[in-house]
């Protein structure tokens, strides 16, 4: 259990990085949230 | 027991990792030259520095969305623009619902210190936003956001709060000028 919540961790300091730090990817996360809130609006 | 136990920590992991990934999407944009199109972004900094003497703002008319930053806090978002006898302005809906209140800070930002910066096809112009609440001038701008945007507001919301209306009026700098 206590590698499991050392590879979750890991893994969202990941997420963390590869979406401030890969060109296109906030942009990609933005869109999708822009369609999910306007999809929840209609 | 042993199984909620184990698939606990599996579905919080799921639902931790879109908030992240949302979390540093806007961390991303406010650090960027302006907003994107939900998230708010930070202070403008590219485009030439509009001066000289007030623009007619009627090219606004054709104009989808602009993007605004308050000097205090230095935050941008896109935003509508309707212009009405030359002059510009912007407006917050919502502003009466719980929503609102969660969802938007910037008006009540701006009702505080007004000094702000657009940013308009790449030209910045510093301005000041001024509420407005009644007088004659709120029809026309109401109905201009309705034509531009389909925007279903009324000069009552306006007087009773549920749209918070603002001119972008000029900046008055410290030498008693206007830019």
């Amino acid at each position: 259990m206590k590698r499991f919540y050392f590879i979750s961790a890991a893994l969202l300091v990941a997420v963390f990085f590869i979406v401030l730090l890969v060109p296109g990817v906030a942009e990609s996360i933005e869109v999708r949230l822009l369609s999910w809130l306007s999809g929840a609006a209609t | 027991m042993n199984v909620v136990r184990r698939v606990l920590p599996v579905v919080g992991l799921l639902v931790l990792i879109p908030i992240v990934a949302i979390a540093a999407a806007a961390l991303s944009a406010r650090l960027s030259d302006g907003p994107s199109v939900v998230l708010a972004g930070g202070p403008l900094v590219a485009g030439e520095l509009f001066t000289g003497s007030e623009p007619d703002w009627a090219f606004a008319r054709d104009v989808g969305t602009i993007e605004l930053q308050l000097l205090d806090p230095p935050q941008s978002r896109r935003i509508w623009i309707a212009e009405h006898e030359g002059r510009a302005y912007v407006a917050s809906g919502y502003m009466g619902s719980m929503i609102g209140r969660l969802w938007k800070h910037w008006p009540a930002q701006a009702e505080r210190d007004g000094r702000a910066v657009i940013r308009v096809d790449d030209r910045r112009y510093e301005r000041t936003l001024q509420r407005i609440k009644t007088g004659p001038i709120v029809e026309g701008v109401v109905a201009e956001f309705r034509r531009k945007y389909g925007f279903a507001a009324t000069p009552a919301d306006v007087e009773a709060g549920s749209v918070w209306l603002f001119a972008l009026a000029p900046r008055a700098d410290v030498n008693g000028g206007m830019r």
